[in-house]
């Protein structure tokens, strides 16, 4: 454990002028990729103004008047506003759970396998990433198709169950839609933390099995909690993002089906469908401020408990 | 050098960066027409002042000669068709002598919309575009659109276009009494209450249509119940209607005014009088209807996600019929896959408040030279041979011409097609040839058909939803929430109607009513109806 | 020399993996075999495992309309993904490496601006602005490379986080004491290793690369040459959606859809979409896999 202690002991701090000296080539390295962030994040950023004025193509994003909040009003308008964003934040939390557990199970078991049989697995489960929302659409339907479904023609008659007209029931989509986000995403995190693990000095192990632990034992007095770290950066960032969706999934999914919408309609698929209609950069601008500054806020928050209890591992 | 161009740029956008803040608001307000030095240009990445430069740019670098250089854009189903070029070098040839010259943007239908917005709000130059999945109200309230007739542009430079699409036409185009696009040649009428049912199933029973009956055949909507009723008994396990999503337009008498449900006329338009469509006996019934076509069994359970196209499914034997839009030369179109149809009619031909502002063309405030742009509005409105250029594409290459006139495109003669649009999207479709098949004189027939049509009293009136956006975007998300349950059948009207009603108006449906109540009384004073 | 416990361990583990690998392949198999089935009979019995009717005419219909369209869209896909990777894995590299650096001025700053972004971006009329009047990427193949995918404040934060806990700041600090340079540190000892790392963001830079479409669909508007097979087929898709959605009232959409057999295509197009994935990945897999393991702290 000597590693973690180590890492937390801070460089002297040496007067500024002499650490500007010394990281001068850092800098520079630095550079492009900070050249590139200003490029492609910063200069379009000013753009966000446009969700507080009324757009004109002639007088452009700056020339526009303001018209203060007005573009955010019809986010609250609706009676619906408080289930959309309830079901944004259920629905993420649900996947930060699962996702993180699935991802981490898939990874510990990925880096104790032997055998070539490991690398199959592990392209197998990457696959779904590879597949767009449209497509995996199409596919929940070739399971869920009430007439030639193959759940409704296959799996439940085994069963003795009848016909189950899915796209109708509300009551199994939470479940169909976690079950989706994990199908896409697991070969996708597995990597994350398997590169974690890989990154773990070996030494540790050998030393604890000289000891006597088991592996059961070494997975979780040592594996776990060096993983830790990259579980709290991962959850802190979901945080940041918890007021936006995966458009595909709540969207291409269900179908666009009305009678899901109770448990598909997340803050993304209710700009897009209203905004359809009238097509305002304003008022989608509206709501990607609105989502961006509730997630900074919670994130910022977050980022403030993990600093208290482990300053190590705070984001920023 | 595309490579160092951009990066000569990158670099000096660096270094302009660093004054963004202070340039961007100087320059910012700069109108279009004015020419913006270089050096701004690259710090004011999204003024209309950057887009001038740019656009100023590309004119010259194109400008042949004298020749202006005009910008059309317009969709195909499947993008620019292979032999765009050619064509379009055909048509310069033509539009040589009116001193223009003109280059063909044709985008996959599919992305049109975002291309479009994204272009215009660069300042990209477009000069002539449709506005087909566009909205022209918010195009307008962003001042996009040029209004046609200020400086007697139309007079000017487009002397024929009034003629050729006649002016009632013309004025049903105004939004607030200007003029910022033109309809299309087309048939702006459609016979609503149709349903298309595939003869060999109507033979099947033993169905015969009356002697005296035409192209459709009109009938009630019991004869059409009782149909169904015996088409059913005897194909007990085939589908045997699949409702469309744009139901309310083809079976109801609704008038959508503005091109939405929220605030409509009823009876076809014959009253000024808006009123909430979803309290209306017209939708209820035609949700009951649907309703109990569903509880018969007559809708496949699938109908509501299946994304399977009508004509596809009727190909392959999977359903009887559909429900679809009249208008002349339907049964053949509906035909148009090999599988004979017949088309029955229980409501009226009707020309609805926005039928014929639809798909129409307007010159875009980035267009490089407006008089240019007319001048390739009125050619295209007056000038056949241009017309059948951009429709069909060079004679004997790309169609045949028929012993009775009609076009015969390699597509429908069987050989692989480079080239061929939309010729419904056409300006002046009826100068060009009909596809054969047809009926030579259906240009004839649809002009007839358009003047024939009962025409809703608002006809000409467009809304502009500016005020209202909020409660718009909040009542649709409650639209879309029942729409296709309750225009498929799939909900019961008697419980779900209402829920969907009061919805509806605690977000806002009266609010927009009675802004288009106003709208549509101002527009009456002014246009003189009653 | 295994333990028992060892042997419990991988034969639990295979289970796990053998449920979920299945999983993962039943749908992906089911889009094969729907790209083969015939159109006729997908429509009539549905998507099945074992159709009734076999049929490559959706792959002739996609090959017949766009052969040579499609091998060279394959081509730019590779030619933009290896560029784009190799482009990304650097920018994301060095900028990480130097936020990990607890001693580096302003580090806080830098690392805050980076995570911003996260959240906040300008959104696409005013990205769509910059790139085409002042980098004037439109219509080139650096609309390709260039916009959004470069870099991301995910991959650069998850790499910062690697270095920082993977990478002992002892070792650094030491070699920096016996006179190497930031640079010799860093290239010497830092990233040697951070394998797993900087495989694992290649991995994951080739798979954004490889799979977007987005910036084809908004920056490549007339060179349709440029199209990489994701723009191509994500084109054919929205078009045939287009078809369908309009052909209950337009002749010309029926006429069109006439000639595809839609619902067998959509499946031929995602499977040709994720093919050359499949036929690759396990070179990919074997490097990849030597390069996270071969990495990391050696004891």
């Amino acid at each position: 454990m000597s590693r973690l202690e180590a890492s937390a002991g801070k460089v002297p701090q040496k007067p500024l002028g002499k650490r500007m000296k010394r990281f001068l080539p850092i800098y520079l390295i630095m550079l492009p990729g900070l050249i590139y962030l200003f490029i492609n994040n910063y200069m379009p950023l000013p753009g966000l103004m446009v969700a507080f004025k009324q757009y004109n193509i002639k007088k452009g994003i700056y020339g526009s008047p303001f018209v203060g909040m007005k573009n955010f009003q019809y986010l609250f308008q609706t009676g619906d506003a408080l289930l959309i964003t309830r079901n944004t934040i259920l629905y993420n939390l649900a996947f930060i759970v699962v996702n993180t557990f699935m991802a981490i199970l898939v990874a510990i078991v990925l880096s104790e396998l032997t055998g070539k049989i490991k690398n199959f697995y592990q392209s197998a489960i990457l696959l779904p990433n590879l597949i767009s929302s449209v497509i995996i659409g199409y596919l929940a339907f070739a399971f869920l198709s009430v007439e030639n479904g193959f759940l409704n023609n296959t799996i439940l008659p085994l069963f003795g169950q009848s016909k189950v007209d899915w796209y109708s029931e509300t009551k199994y989509w939470p479940f169909i839609l976690i079950f989706v986000s994990a199908w896409k995403s697991v070969g996708y995190n597995c990597i994350i933390y398997l590169s974690a693990i890989m990154g773990i000095d070996k030494s540790i192990y050998e030393s604890a099995s000289i000891d006597g632990a088991s592996k059961m034992q070494q997975i979780r007095y040592i594996t776990l909690p060096l993983l830790k770290p990259t579980v709290i950066m991962l959850t802190l960032m979901a945080i940041g993002r918890i007021f936006y969706s995966d458009f595909g999934l709540f969207y291409q999914v269900p179908m666009n089906q009305g009678a899901l919408y109770s448990v598909t309609n997340t803050i993304d698929t209710y700009v897009y469908r209203g905004l359809i209609q009238v097509g305002n950069i304003s008022m989608s601008a509206a709501a990607g401020v609105y989502q961006s500054v509730v997630g900074f806020i919670l994130v910022l928050v977050a980022n403030l408990f993990v600093r208290k209890l482990d300053p190590d591992n705070a984001l920023v | 050098m595309k490579a160092k161009k951009s990066l000569a740029v990158l670099l000096s956008a660096a270094i302009a960066a660093g004054m963004m803040g202070c340039g961007s608001a100087a320059t910012g307000s700069s109108d279009a027409g004015t020419t913006a030095a270089a050096g701004t240009a690259a710090g004011s990445a999204a003024t209309s002042a950057a887009g001038d430069a740019a656009q100023s740019e590309s004119t010259a670098a194109a400008s042949n000669g004298e020749l202006k250089h005009v910008v059309m854009s317009f969709p195909t189903f499947t993008g620019a068709p292979q032999d765009t070029q050619m064509v379009q070098d055909a048509m310069n040839e033509i539009l040589k002598d009116k001193g223009i010259e003109i280059e063909l943007l044709i985008s996959d239908l599919s992305s049109y919309k975002q291309n479009m917005t994204l272009a215009l709000s660069s300042g990209e130059q477009i000069d002539v575009m449709n506005l087909i999945t566009q909205d022209p109200a918010t195009l307008i309230s962003q001042g996009s659109l040029t209004d046609l007739e200020a400086d007697s542009l139309m007079d000017t430079y487009g002397p024929g276009i009034k003629d050729a699409i006649g002016q009632n036409y013309i004025d049903a185009c105004r939004v607030n009494e200007k003029l910022y696009s033109l309809p299309g040649q087309h048939d702006y009428a459609q016979g609503r209450g149709c349903i298309a049912i595939g003869t060999e199933y109507l033979d099947g029973i033993g169905y015969k249509a009356p002697a005296d009956a035409g192209e459709i055949i009109h009938i009630t909507e019991d004869e059409l119940n009782d149909i169904l009723a015996q088409l059913h008994t005897k194909y007990p396990d085939m589908e045997l209607i699949r409702p469309a999503s744009n139901g309310v337009s083809q079976y109801t008498s609704i008038d959508q005014l503005g091109g939405n449900m929220f605030g409509v006329l009823l009876n076809y338009g014959s009253d000024l009088k808006v009123e909430d469509p979803f309290a209306s006996d017209d939708y209820k019934q035609f949700c009951e209807l649907m309703y109990g076509w569903n509880q018969k069994g007559y809708i496949s359970a699938d109908a509501k996600t299946d994304t399977t196209s009508v004509g596809v499914l009727e190909a392959q034997k999977a359903l009887i019929g559909y429900q679809t839009g009249g208008k002349p030369g339907s049964k053949v179109q509906e035909s148009s896959l090999g599988v004979p149809m017949t088309i029955f009619q229980t409501k009226e031909d009707f020309i609805s408040s926005s039928a014929v502002a639809s798909f129409t063309w307007a010159i875009p405030t980035t267009t490089g030279d407006a008089a240019a742009a007319m001048t390739l509005l009125n050619e295209l409105y007056t000038n056949a041979d241009l017309e059948n250029l951009l429709v069909y594409g060079i004679k004997d290459k790309h169609y045949t011409l028929q012993d009775d006139g009609t076009a015969l495109t390699t597509s429908a003669a069987g050989g692989t097609s480079t080239y061929g649009t939309l010729g419904w999207m056409a300006p002046g479709q009826f100068l060009t040839y009909v596809p054969t098949g047809n009926d030579p004189d259906l240009w004839t027939q649809t002009k007839t058909f358009n003047e024939n049509s009962t025409k809703s009293k608002a006809s000409g009136f467009t809304f502009d939803g500016t005020g209202v956006t909020n409660e718009i975007a909040a009542v649709q998300a409650v639209y879309d929430e029942y729409k296709t349950g309750l225009e498929y059948g799939f909900l019961d009207p008697a419980t779900a109607l209402p829920e969907m009603d009061k919805k509806m108006i605690a977000a806002g449906l009266q609010k927009i009513i009675d802004a288009k109540q106003q709208q549509l009384d101002t527009w009456a004073t002014a246009a003189g109806v009653k | 020399m295994r333990t028992k416990e060892q042997i419990r361990f991988e034969l639990i583990g295979n289970i796990i993996m053998v449920i979920l690998t299945v999983t993962a392949l039943v749908p992906i198999v089911l889009m094969i075999i729907s790209s083969l089935t015939d159109d006729a009979t997908l429509i009539k019995n549905g998507y099945s495992f074992f159709p009734e009717k076999w049929s490559v005419g959706a792959y002739n219909w996609i090959f017949s309309s766009n052969s040579a369209t499609i091998l060279r869209a394959y081509m730019m896909s590779f030619i933009i993904t290896g560029i784009g990777t190799l482009c990304a894995l650097f920018l994301t590299t060095t900028l990480a490496y130097g936020l990990s650096k607890k001693a580096l001025p302003f580090r806080g700053l830098l690392t805050f601006l980076v995570f911003f972004t996260m959240l906040f971006s300008g959104g696409l009329v005013p990205t769509y602005i910059n790139y085409t009047t002042v980098f004037h990427v439109k219509d080139t193949i650096f609309g390709l490379l260039v916009p959004s995918l470069m870099m991301n404040a995910f991959n650069v934060l998850l790499m910062k986080s690697y270095f920082t806990s993977s990478v002992p700041d002892e070792i650094l600090e030491a070699a920096y004491i016996d006179g190497a340079g930031e640079l010799t540190t860093m290239t010497k000892i830092a990233l040697p290793l951070s394998k797993p790392i900087i495989a694992t963001i290649a991995m994951f830079a080739g798979l954004a690369y490889w799979n977007d479409w987005n910036n084809g669909y908004i920056y490549i508007v007339k060179k349709t040459e440029l199209f990489t097979i994701q723009n191509l087929l994500n084109r054919l898709m929205q078009n045939i959606q287009a078809l369908a959605q309009n052909s209950s009232n337009l002749s010309t959409a029926q006429q069109g859809l006439a000639q595809i057999p839609t619902t067998t295509v959509r499946m031929a197009m995602a499977t040709l979409g994720i093919l050359p994935v499949i036929v690759i990945y396990p070179f990919i897999q074997k490097n990849f896999v030597k390069g996270i393991t071969l990495g990391g702290v050696k004891g």
